[in-house]
C-alpha cells in the first residue's frame, strides 16, 4: 500500500522534474573532472531544503545516480574521468575511441550503468525495510559498535594508511564534541562563541572540505580535459555480443562493496575490473580497449549507488561521502533514518527510492542519445569554474542558518582540509567521524550509564560480537596489505 | 617545495598536543555536574584522547624515521595564494557591502586571477551568475542574502 502510494507520488509531474533536471545536472557535474558527486550533493542540500522532502530527495538521488555514469563519458572520449570511479573506464574506452569506435564504449557504458544502477536499487528495496526491522533490537551499546564500524571502512581504506586514517576518523570525532553535552545539557569547548552552542554544524564542513578544497586544488589547471572531441567520429553503433556475463558481474560485486561502509565506487569499478580480467577470453585486449572492462567497471560504479543507500537509510550510517552529503539532506528535511522511515515517512523514503529508478532510466535516454555533446561541457575553463562553485559554496553555507559564522567556518575547514590532505589525511573519515560522532557518543555513554560503568556491556549481545568481528577485520585488512606492500618492496630492492 | 618529513613531525606533534590537552578538558567539563552519567562522557572524552595520542606518537616515530621527500602543495602557487586572499576578502566585504556588489567583484577578479583574459566576458559572465544565484536563493527560496551594511550608521 505505501509502495503504491509512493508510486502514485513520484509519478506528478514536479517530482519527475525534479529527477529529470537532478540526474542531467548529475551527468553534467560528473562529466567535469575536478567536480564530484558529493560535491554535487552537498551544494544541492541549501538548494533542496526549502522544496518538499520528496522532491528535494529525488534531485539529490538523481544527481547522484547521473554523477556516477556521467563520469565514464570524457572518460571514454577525452580519456580523463570525470569522476575517479570512472578511471577504469578510461583504460578500454578512450583506446576505444582512438580506433573510431567511441560510439560502442559510450553505448556499453550507459547500457552497464543502467543495469548496475538499477539491480542496486532493487536489492535495496528489498533488503532495506528488513534490515530497518532489525535494527530496532539495537541498543545503546550496537549503535556505538555501528558508528564505530561506518568509521573503520571508511578508516580502513584511507590513502594514507591505518594511522593517518584514525586519526582524521578522530578528528571528526572530537570536532563532534564541540556544542552541548547530549547527557548534561552542559555547553562544551564553545571557546565562548554563541555559534557553536549548537555544535559544529556538519553542512559548512562538508561544503568546504569537498568542494572549495577542490577549486584551491585546481589552481594552475588551464583547462581540466585536454584533449578535442570531433563529434563527426562518433558513431551510432550496436551493443557488442558477450557482454551480459561482465555486466552481471559489475552489477555483482558493485552492489556488495557499496553495503559495506567505506568501500566505495572506485573500489567497487576496479575490482569488477579485475575480475573482468581475469575472467575475459580475450585478456590481451585489456588496455588496448577492450569493451569487456568498461562493462564491469561501469556496473560496479553505478551499482554502488543503491548499496551505499542500505546502510544510510536502515541504520544511519553512511557507507561514504555522497551518502553522508545525502544524509545531510535527509536531517535537514526532519527525516531520521532507522525504521521510522519506512513506516512513518514510508512514501518519502520509498518515493526517494523509485526515484533512483526513474533517475537510472533518465541517464540512460540521454546517454544514448546526446552522450558526445556531454564531453563538450568538461571543457569549461577552469577559471570560470572556480569563480562560479566558490559563489555556489559559499551562499550554500550562509544560506543555511543564514550566518556568515558559518561560512567562515566552511573556509576554515577548506583551508584545513586541503592541508590534511595534501599530507594524506582522510577527508572522508573527518566528515563521517563528525556525522557519526554524537551516534557514537550517545552509544557508548547511555550504554555505560545503563552498565553503570560495566564497559562489558559493549561485548554481551550476539550482535555486538558480530559487529567487534567486522571491525576487527576492517582493521587488520589494511595492516596485512601495508606488511604485503613492505616485504614486496624490501624483495624487490634485494632483487635490485 | 617543502621537505614533507618536517612537515609530518609538527602535524604528529600538533596531535598529540591536542590528545593531551582534550585529557586534561575531560575532567573539567565533569567538574560541574557530578552525576554517573558524566563519568561515562569524560570516559569518552578521555578514550578519544587516549587513541589521537598513541596514534600521534605513532605518526611522529615514522615521520622522524622516514626519508626526507617533498611536498608540492600546489603547481601555481601565486594563483593559490591570491584565489585564499580572494575567498576571505569576498566572505569579509559582504558583511558590509551585502551579496550582490562583493559577488560582482569577486566573481571578475577571480576569473581574472585564475587567467581568464577577455573582460568583457568575464564581466558579462559575472552579471549572469551573480543574478542567477540572487533569483535563485533571494527570490525562489526567500533567503534573506547579505544585505550592506555599511551605511546603516550615517542614517
Amino acid at each position: 500500500m505505501i509502495l503504491l502510494d509512493a508510486l502514485q507520488a513520484v509519478l506528478a509531474f514536479d517530482v519527475l522534474f525534479a529527477i529529470f533536471i537532478g540526474t542531467v545536472s548529475g551527468i553534467i557535474i560528473g562529466g567535469m573532472p575536478g567536480l564530484t558527486a558529493t560535491m554535487a550533493v552537498a551544494l544541492l542540500i541549501p538548494i533542496t531544503f526549502s522544496f518538499t522532502p520528496l522532491i528535494g530527495l529525488a534531485i539529490m538521488g538523481g544527481v547522484y545516480a547521473g554523477a556516477m555514469y556521467g563520469g565514464s563519458i570524457p572518460a571514454i572520449l577525452l580519456s580523463t574521468p570525470g569522476t575517479p570511479a570512472a578511471a577504469a573506464t578510461a583504460l578500454e574506452g578512450y583506446p576505444l575511441t582512438k580506433q573510431g569506435k567511441g560510439g560502442m564504449a559510450l553505448k556499453v557504458s550507459v547500457i552497464s550503468s543502467f543495469v548496475g544502477g538499477t539491480f542496486s536499487v532493487i536489492v535495496l528495496l528489498a533488503i532495506a525495510p528488513i534490515l530497518a526491522e532489525f535494527a530496532l533490537k539495537f541498543g545503546p551499546p550496537e549503535y556505538f559498535l555501528l558508528a564505530i564500524m561506518g568509521l573503520t571502512g571508511v578508516i580502513s581504506v584511507a590513502s594514507g594508511g591505518l594511522t593517518r586514517g584514525i586519526i582524521s576518523g578522530l578528528i571528526g570525532l572530537i570536532i563532534a564534541l564541540i556544542g552541548t553535552d547530549p547527557m548534561t545539557g552542559m555547553v562544551r569547548y564553545d571557546f565562548g562563541i554563541i555559534d557553536l552552542y549548537e555544535g559544529v554544524s556538519f553542512m559548512p564542513a562538508l561544503i568546504g572540505m569537498f568542494s572549495i578544497t577542490q577549486m584551491l586544488a585546481l589552481t594552475g589547471e588551464k583547462s581540466i580535459a585536454s584533449g578535442d572531441i570531433d563529434l563527426t567520429t562518433i558513431k551510432r553503433e550496436k551493443m557488442p555480443k558477450g557482454m551480459w556475463p561482465f555486466i552481471g558481474l559489475g552489477t555483482g560485486t558493485g552492489t556488495v562493496v557499496g553495503i559495506i561502509p567505506g568501500e566505495g565506487a572506485t573500489i567497487a569499478a576496479f575490482m569488477s575490473y579485475n575480475m573482468a580480467k581475469a575472467k575475459s577470453k580475450v585478456k590481451n585486449l585489456f588496455g588496448k580497449g577492450n569493451p569487456e572492462g568498461i562493462a564491469a567497471a561501469e556496473a560496479g560504479n553505478n551499482a554502488c549507488v543503491g548499496g551505499s543507500l542500505v546502510p544510510l537509510l536502515t541504520l544511519g550510517v553512511p557507507g561514504n561521502t555522497v551518502s553522508a552529503a545525502l544524509m545531510g539532506g535527509l536531517m535537514i528535511q526532519g527525516l531520521i533514518p532507522g525504521p521510522e522511515l519506512f513506516t512513518t515517512h514510508g512514501v518519502i523514503t520509498y518515493g526517494f527510492i523509485l526515484s533512483l529508478f526513474i533517475a537510472n532510466i533518465v541517464f540512460l535516454v540521454v546517454g544514448l542519445f546526446f552522450a558526445p555533446y556531454f564531453a563538450k561541457i568538461s571543457q569549461i575553463p577552469t577559471s570560470i569554474l572556480v569563480a562560479a562553485i566558490s559563489v555556489f559554496a559559499i551562499i550554500g553555507s550562509y544560506s543555511m542558518n543564514n550566518s556568515l559564522f558559518d561560512v567562515w567556518l566552511m573556509l576554515i575547514f577548506a583551508f584545513a582540509g586541503y592541508f590534511l590532505n595534501k599530507l594524506n589525511f582522510s577527508l572522508s573519515a573527518i566528515i563521517l567521524g563528525m556525522i557519526l560522532g554524537p551516534i557514537a557518543e550517545n552509544g557508548f555513554t547511555q550504554a555505560l550509564t545503563i552498565s553503570e560503568g560495566d564497559s562489558s556491556i559493549f561485548f554481551e549481545s550476539a550482535v555486538a560480537k558480530i559487529l567487534w568481528m567486522i571491525i576487527i577485520v576492517l582493521l587488520i585488512q589494511p595492516l596485512f596489505a601495508h606488511f604485503k606492500d613492505r616485504r614486496e618492496k624490501a624483495k624487490a630492492m634485494r632483487n635490485e | 617545495m617543502i621537505n614533507r618529513k618536517y612537515i609530518e613531525i609538527i602535524v604528529s606533534i600538533f596531535f598529540i598536543v591536542l590528545a593531551a590537552l582534550l585529557y586534561g578538558s575531560a575532567d573539567t567539563v565533569n567538574q560541574a555536574v557530578s552525576q554517573a552519567s558524566t563519568d561515562s562522557t569524560s570516559t569518552y572524552v578521555n578514550t578519544l584522547a587516549i587513541i589521537l595520542g598513541i596514534a600521534g606518537v605513532i605518526e611522529l616515530i615514522m615521520s622522524a624515521i622516514s626519508s626526507p621527500s617533498f611536498i608540492e602543495f600546489t603547481k601555481d602557487p601565486t594563483k593559490f595564494i591570491l584565489l585564499i586572499i580572494s575567498l576571505v576578502g569576498y566572505v569579509w566585504i559582504m558583511e558590509y557591502i551585502g551579496f550582490i556588489v562583493s559577488t560582482l567583484m569577486f566573481l571578475p577578479m577571480t576569473m581574472r586571477i585564475m587567467g581568464y583574459k577577455n573582460i568583457v566576458k568575464s564581466i558579462l559572465i559575472s552579471v549572469g551568475i551573480t543574478l542567477f544565484v540572487y533569483l535563485l536563493f533571494q527570490v525562489g527560496f526567500e533567503i534573506l542574502l547579505p544585505e550592506p551594511t555599511i551605511f546603516e550608521g550615517s542614517e
